[in-house]
């Protein structure tokens, strides 16, 4: 079984981190993209608890050392290699793409939330929806702050906005979201990075 | 795991975040995801039991303390 952590570029050593269930890394080269993966047996034993915490670990090890990352979501594992190079032969492309996109990038995830913004805050219908509208504005508002650091944002799930910013600008970004914070002491900005881009692999996310 | 400096997450919860990333985000070779929902949800449980216990763990120490 093999097991798919991330598409790297300009990735020389291996990061010196245990893969799931405690497997070595290597490497698969696919042109200038590389897949990073490791291989067990399959039908071995796995806690996918310990599995899903390695693999995070193994990405961002991968973001820490590689000048481009595209983060693959836990659980894509592949026979062997004829099965996984079928898989990326068809999205090649994409892949390229997205590794072109995130050059030296990290994620800085942001989630701002007005008061009774939930359900269960909202102590009517209408302040629940006056709270989201509020909560939409302010999130253009904070990605308008962001632009000058930001290459690109989306909007993830909840009420998450992931913005990729180039890596010396990732302390600027983080400054800009916490005067954000500051001057709306109202809301609850959340923040959380750098991480791998995991938001910028471009298809199906 | 890279956090800035800032309001100050805890490491428990950081492991969540990241495991909310790795479950839900990342780009997907074959729109299958072989995870079953049960998996997802032992993942998040086992979390959940080690915030429990950090928790516990740190109301008995303010206790031991008082």
């Amino acid at each position: 079984m093999i097991h798919v952590y991330a598409f790297v570029r300009g990735l020389d050593d291996l990061p010196d981190v245990p893969g799931v269930s405690g497997a070595g890394l290597s490497k698969v080269p696919f042109g200038d993209v590389v897949a990073v993966v490791s291989t067990r047996d399959a039908g071995s034993a796995t806690d996918p608890r310990a599995d899903a915490v390695a693999h995070g670990l193994v990405v961002e090890a991968l973001a820490a050392t590689a000048t481009a990352v595209v983060p693959v979501r836990f659980g894509e594992t592949f026979e062997d290699d004829d099965a996984l190079r079928a898989a990326v032969v068809e999205r090649e492309a994409q892949l390229r793409a997205a590794l072109d996109l995130v050059g030296n990038c990290v994620e800085i995830g942001v989630r701002v939330q007005a008061p009774a913004a939930t359900a269960v805050a909202a102590a009517s219908g209408t302040d629940y929806l006056r709270a989201r509208l509020a909560e939409s504005a302010h999130s253009a508002e904070l990605e308008e702050r962001l632009k000058p650091y930001a290459r690109a944002s989306v909007k993830a799930q909840g009420a998450e906005t992931a913005f990729l910013v180039e890596r010396p600008e990732a302390a600027a970004a983080v400054d800009a979201v916490r005067a954000f914070a500051d001057e709306h002491p109202h809301l609850s900005v959340r923040w959380t990075g750098p991480w791998a881009p995991y938001s910028f692999g471009g298809g199906a996310q | 795991m890279s956090v800035l400096e800032g309001p100050r997450l805890e490491e428990q919860v950081t492991l969540v975040e990241l495991v909310d990333r790795v479950l839900h985000k990342g780009v997907t070779l074959t729109g299958d995801i072989v995870l079953s929902v049960a998996d997802v949800d032992l993942v998040y449980v086992g979390l959940r039991v080690i915030l429990a216990s950090v928790s516990t763990l740190e109301r008995l120490e303010a206790e031991a303390a008082g």
